[in-house]
């Protein structure tokens, strides 16, 4: 059963400076929501405050209608056991093998030995396109798309049922990039999964969202169909949707 | 003047304190995961190997020549009393009771603490910490338990080590250069040895061994902003221990020996 993720009046700061200024949105189950936002505009922070890794200043955050804050250690790690999360550099253990990386959730639990983990390991590598023979590699020996492909096999290896993608295509080249889409949309559609991705790769969001919302200082600023990205009516998410420096959004540069 | 100045203190003494009591929670989390499951056994064994079988070469070279260092010394300093016989009884005593924790402690924080600070604090900048955390497993139960463990159970079988050396190298240069019969060099020694000289520096070790591992893990566990970060991470942790070390050197002598 899939997971509905509600963000109700989010704020967070730090230092004094404020990131979130009362994010609200909602995502439905099975449903997949891309979030876009320039360079620190607190898509990342948003996104580290749903997985419980940042706790807001204020505001609720319901996954299946529950508030995350108040679950007991035990709810939370039985919260976690449905989730799986896609960093944006890939945060691959180092010293691990590949196939203990991406069966480390299953491992972790008990959930299988180590001889099934390196089959279970062969086949997941197999749905990103990955060689069984990669699973012997170190991290550290694989190229950049590789490992975004091995990142994105652990975090569905454990089938869950809400995936959080981070910037899943910033580092790659275009096809690259368009590979890893189209390894992510799979990978949802496989899991029937809710999805939530950040990006600010306009390509990449159309290909990966059903839904898109755009954060601007702190705020949701417009949410609808990603299909429309570029044609919008809504000034702010055109002009980022074009990349045109011209608009209501503003970079602050120091001359 | 006067204001700003105690303003100031102030807030170095609130600072000191909120940094000791958040290495003191660090410390008691990390602790309740080893009586708590799941336990990461593979882990444990990973670091016990690092620390006790990798550390062994520095380890034993610092105790061998420390030893042959203490012979000579107390010899051409003992010269001057006409107190030559008791070269083999001070390199027992120095050995088992101090230089054999305190050197071993301080290789050990220079080869060990410095990497966990190292390893750790790049998993923080990289957020392989946080990965952990979205893979369903506590970063303190799987990083910083079995660093604990492991060092503290590790270092006492290398300061054991140690110690044989080094009363080896007190014996190699009381020998071979000073002029002792060898039967009457080990008599001396086995006969002024007691017990407890030994047990304390095992436990010295022990308490080293915590030191290390928890100032290690504590600094990079917490590092922050990149490759600086974690350079300093790095410095802090190897500092730190070394300074804990000498400390708790005293703290546990007078626990022991105090009259």
């Amino acid at each position: 059963m899939t997971l509905t993720v509600t963000l109700e009046g989010v704020c967070k700061s730090f230092a004094g400076k404020t990131v979130l200024e009362g994010v609200d949105i909602a995502v439905a189950a099975s449903s997949s929501l891309v979030v876009l936002g320039g360079s620190g505009s607190g898509k990342s922070v948003m996104l580290k405050c749903i997985l419980g890794l940042i706790t807001p200043d204020a505001g609720r955050i319901l996954i299946d209608g529950r508030d995350v804050a108040a679950l007991s250690r035990r709810e939370r790690a039985a919260l976690m056991d449905r989730i799986g999360m896609l960093f944006q550099n890939g945060a691959l253990f180092d010293s691990l093998p590949v196939w203990e990386n991406v069966c480390f959730k299953l491992l972790a639990q008990k959930r299988i030995t180590r001889r099934a983990a390196r089959d279970k390991a062969a086949e997941v590598l197999a749905q990103v396109g990955l060689a069984a023979s990669v699973g012997d590699l170190s991290p550290a020996e694989l190229s950049g798309g590789m490992q975004k492909r091995v990142a994105l096999a652990r975090a569905v290896a454990a089938a869950p049922d809400l995936l959080f993608f981070d910037e899943p295509t910033t580092g790659l080249d275009p096809i690259m990039g368009a590979v890893i889409d189209g390894l992510i949309v799979d990978c949802v559609q496989r899991l029937g999964a809710t999805a939530i991705s950040i990006t600010h790769d306009m390509a990449s969001a159309r290909r990966i969202g059903q839904r898109a919302a755009m954060i601007y200082q702190g705020r949701i600023v417009w949410d609808g169909p990603a299909a429309s990205l570029g044609q919008t009516g809504n000034a702010m998410v055109d002009q980022f949707a074009r990349g045109e420096r011209e608009g209501p959004i503003s970079m602050e540069l120091r001359r | 003047m006067v204001l700003g100045f105690l303003a100031g203190l102030g807030r170095i003494v609130l600072r000191a304190c909120q940094e000791v009591g958040g290495l003191a929670l660090f410390a008691l989390e990390a602790l309740s995961h080893l009586v708590r499951p799941p336990f990461h056994g593979r882990q444990f064994l990973r670091h016990f190997i690092e620390v006790a079988y990798f550390s062994l070469p520095v380890v034993a070279l610092t105790a061998l020549f420390t030893g042959m260092v203490l012979a000579l010394q107390s010899y051409t300093g003992f010269a001057r009393f006409n107190a030559q016989s008791a070269v083999a009884s001070v390199v027992a005593l120095s050995v088992t009771r101090e230089l054999g924790p305190v050197l071993a402690g301080l290789m050990v924080a220079g080869r060990i603490g410095a990497a966990m600070a190292a390893e750790l604090g790049t998993m923080r900048v990289t957020d392989q910490i946080d990965a952990l955390t979205t893979l369903s497993t506590d970063p303190m139960k799987y990083l910083v338990a079995p660093r604990l463990l492991a060092a503290t159970l590790a270092l006492p079988l290398l300061v054991l080590v140690a110690d044989i050396i080094g009363v080896m190298g007190g014996y190699l240069v009381g020998t071979a250069k000073l002029g002792f019969v060898p039967a009457l060099f080990l008599n001396s020694t086995w006969d002024v040895l007691e017990t407890m000289d030994v047990v304390s520096g095992l436990v010295k070790a022990a308490v080293f061994g915590f030191v290390i591992a928890l100032m290690g893990c504590w600094c990079g566990y917490r590092s922050r902003g990149g490759a600086q970060g974690v350079g300093m991470a790095t410095t802090s942790a190897v500092v730190l221990a070394s300074i804990l070390i000498l400390a708790l050197d005293y703290v546990v002598t007078e626990a022991f020996f105090a009259q």
